[in-house]
């Protein structure tokens, strides 16, 4: 540590740690993307039949976005907590580390309750199949039960980060 | 204000006190977790992995049921 550096005390506002930071970062992003992805869907299929909706260029430029906008989001969300300490050294820069026994433990039982979301679209994209349907409808329900599956694994780290556990 | 979501209280706070003023970064980066994990134990907010429990124990040379304790639900 820097002996010019002045000592840390309790009263020092808590930042939330790099780990939440990435989360709060990949569910903004993914509401953002997936829901305008989603609105254009719905838009195209009040306007044209199933088989002329082009779908899957929009889907991939969607994830692809979602990436790329998380990890912006997430520099972004950096440089403000950053700014916000006003000089001070980040806690990396102190030595400190920036993800733990606890994020790990968070990241876990936020993956638990994702695969749940998961394996009810991937069950219901598999009838969707047996019933020979548009790959239009099973393409665009594993996107959504994908994207609720992104955020209710958002929504679990957040509530355990903030409530405990 | 809702219920503490674990029964494990402990003494942390207090035990810092008596070492010397130890703050919550200096006792997170002795145990290497973020003092976000060193609050979120103090308030009961997380029941830490008995490792790390032992851990804490060890940087205050305090046996484990000196800074843990068990809120048993007949207590």
């Amino acid at each position: 540590m820097n002996a010019a550096e002045p000592r840390l005390d309790d009263n020092e506002p808590v930042r939330m740690t790099f780990t939440e930071r990435t989360v709060w970062a990949s569910v903004v992003t993914v509401i953002g993307t997936s829901g305008a992805y989603l609105a254009l869907m719905v838009s195209r299929l009040l306007s044209r039949p199933i088989a002329e909706i082009s779908w899957v260029g929009p889907m991939l430029w969607t994830m692809g976005l979602s990436i790329v906008g998380s990890i912006l989001v997430t520099i972004v969300f950096t440089i403000v907590a950053d700014v916000a300490r006003r000089g001070r050294c980040s806690p990396a820069d102190r030595g400190e580390v920036t993800s733990d026994v606890r994020d790990r433990e968070i990241g876990r039982l936020g993956w638990r309750a994702s695969m749940r979301v998961i394996s009810v679209g991937f069950g219901g994209a598999l009838v969707l199949a047996m019933l020979d349907a548009d790959t239009f409808w099973i393409g665009n329900l594993l996107f959504v039960f994908g994207t609720v599956a992104a955020v209710v694994e958002a929504i679990t780290k957040i509530g355990l980060y903030r409530r405990g556990f | 204000m809702s219920p503490k979501p674990t029964k494990v209280t402990n003494r942390i706070r207090a035990l810092r006190a008596d070492a010397d003023g130890m703050t919550q970064a200096d006792l997170a980066r002795r145990l290497g977790v973020t003092r976000q994990t060193v609050i979120a134990i103090e308030q009961g907010r997380y029941s830490p992995s008995l490792e790390v429990a032992f851990q804490i124990a060890r940087v205050f040379g305090r046996p484990l049921d000196d800074v843990f304790q068990y809120e048993a639900p007949d207590d």
